[in-house]
């Protein structure tokens, strides 16, 4: 049939057109493709899907799973895979199908580990301990994102240095792993702060972290200078609190409620990352329907999660359209947005350094 | 006027060596009526101009024999008929004898369509959305035809239409749909399923 009369290459582009979940299942349909798909050159030049998954990780467990959250079903919880490295590990960040964790109790003993659930790849870090005796073992905060003109994968992580009883404020120190050179180096210490939310979000070329409390800001690291700097956030009065900041599009979008009156969300989204002019400007309102709703993430490619508990919305961005979703009766407020891809652990170094399950 | 034969050319040419073969066909062809027409002339004894280039029209032939005018500006989408239309000025139709002449009829409407100035971007995507609505069969030619002729937006249309096509059906369903026989066997089949199993439910 005509299928087969077609050339590798256009094979090949149409089905780098398709997600990574597809392409496992296509893998199926016959030899051809299944070599195709499984062509380390194909793998490694898929563009980054755009297709964001609800991603499940137990703190401590083995298991790896997504919830698939459907409008007017029950949401599903769909096992990918048991990594038994994972005892004891906590996500702690995610970029383009690699996942990163951290040892949640003892870092000290335990590196860190990147991991590709589709690919079943899986990495170990060098412990930082090793490398970077001065740091202290204390992390508060970890990141791991993209650094496009260095062209190379990069993490960051902030540890706790000192903490002073009265004022309490946390001094902090940082460094920074490029993947590509494989070096660590301590950089520039972030502006100390009271607390940090632990999930980082990574958009425009920087790491984001939301800071609320008193100093209403968002704490940025920029891959690219490897510097921190603070963006303070668009409405710092008390009566508006933020309810989720992640990225949307290619943009980071911080996600605002009233306090009084939780009528609907005010989406801002921040201009112009990475100039020195950065601002927020207001994207679109949602409105909740009279109810106070987490905004999880993004899902699949023009939707956000909101949540609370049992009862989780989908909200399609272009149509302003409010789905109910069925949901179980969890928190689902532990699960990240991420995208899945089929790209190998390699890609990180260039090398063959990985070690595949 | 000589009268030439195109030779038959084999079925089992690949992309490439097909177009190389068209190419050096084509400028064959050319030199001879160009050489013949400057004879023509000389003859003739007026003005020693060479025939005008470039032209404005261009002729296609299909395999079955059928031509097709298309305008050059059209024609330049095409980097295949570009890279002839440069090597040449005479007004001999282009052969194409791996594009049967219902498809090139289409091809030839894209590009007309693609070069018309003045069009908004929503109507022109709506008009590519109608212009896929095909068969599947239909579809798989123009991408033929589109990766032969070197029309870059036509193959990215075809290609992300057949992607759009196999978006979220099962291998059973793919294999109906496109006619594919699965060379595993059911052993086979169960191990790749295995490795996987997240992915089929």
């Amino acid at each position: 049939m005509k299928m087969n009369k077609l050339p590798l290459a256009i094979l090949s582009d149409i089905l780098s057109r398709v997600s990574s979940q597809s392409l496992l299942r296509f893998r199926c349909v016959c030899k051809r493709w299944r070599e195709a798909i499984d062509d380390s050159y194909f793998r490694n030049s898929l563009h980054c899907s755009k297709e964001r998954v609800l991603l499940h990780h137990e703190y401590g467990k083995e298991e790896i799973y997504i919830s698939e959250i459907q409008e007017e079903a029950a949401m599903k919880m769909i096992l990918i895979g048991k990594f038994p490295e994972l005892k004891g590990y906590m996500l702690q960040g995610a970029c383009n199908g690699f996942l990163l964790f951290g040892h949640w109790t003892d870092i000290e003993n335990n590196p860190e580990l990147l991991i590709n659930p589709l690919a079943k790849e899986i990495l170990r870090l060098p412990r930082v301990s090793d490398l970077l005796p001065n740091m202290s073992a204390i992390k508060l905060v970890c990141g791991f994102g993209f650094d496009r003109s260095a062209n190379t994968y990069k993490m960051v992580q902030i540890s706790e240095i000192d903490y002073d009883e009265e004022t309490h404020t946390r001094t902090t120190g940082a460094r920074v792993c490029n993947f590509k050179k494989q070096l660590w180096r301590t950089c520039k210490a972030p502006p100390p702060s009271q607390w940090l939310c632990s999930k980082s979000v990574f958009a425009c070329g920087a790491l984001n972290w939301l800071i609320d409390k008193r100093v209403k800001a968002t704490l940025s690291f920029d891959l690219t200078s490897e510097e921190f700097s603070l963006i303070p956030i668009p409405i710092s009065d008390d009566s508006y609190g933020a309810t989720g900041m992640h990225e949307v599009g290619e943009s980071l979008a911080l996600f605002l409620y009233r306090i009084s009156n939780t009528t609907h969300l005010e989406t801002w989204v921040l201009k112009d990352a990475t100039s020195t002019r950065r601002e927020w400007t207001i994207k679109y309102r949602i409105d909740t329907v009279g109810k106070f709703y987490y905004v999880l993430g993004p899902y699949e490619l023009e939707k956000l999660i909101l949540h609370r508990w049992g009862d989780t919305c989908l909200y399609d961005v272009n149509k302003q359209r409010f789905t109910r979703c069925g949901t179980e009766d969890m928190a689902l407020h532990r699960c990240r947005s991420v995208t899945l891809s089929l790209v190998s652990l390699e890609q990180l170094f260039g090398e063959e350094t990985s070690g595949r399950l | 006027m000589r009268y030439l034969a195109l030779p038959l050319l084999s079925q089992n040419l690949t992309e490439s060596t097909a177009r190389a073969q068209t190419l050096s066909l084509y400028l064959q062809l050319s030199l001879q009526v160009s050489l013949s027409q400057r004879n023509e002339s000389t003859m003739s004894s007026s003005s020693s101009s060479l025939p005008s280039c470039p032209k404005k029209v261009v002729t296609l032939k299909s395999s079955e024999g059928e031509t097709f005018e298309i305008e050059e500006i059209a024609a330049l989408q095409s980097k295949t008929l570009e890279n002839m239309i440069d090597e040449n000025c005479a007004d001999t139709p282009i052969p194409l004898p791996n594009i049967k002449g219902k498809i090139l009829a289409k091809v030839v409407e894209y590009c007309n369509k693609h070069a018309e100035v003045g069009v908004d971007a929503e109507s022109l995507r709506a008009w590519d959305a109608e212009f896929v609505n095909v068969e599947n069969t239909t579809v798989f030619d123009y991408i033929l035809a589109a990766n032969f002729l070197e029309i870059p937006t036509l193959l990215d249309l075809t290609c992300q239409s057949v992607a759009d096509m196999i978006k979220g059906k099962t291998p059973a369903e793919i294999e109906k749909t496109f006619n594919i026989k699965s060379a595993f066997t059911p052993e086979e089949e169960e191990q790749v399923r295995r490795e996987n199993q997240w992915a089929f439910e």
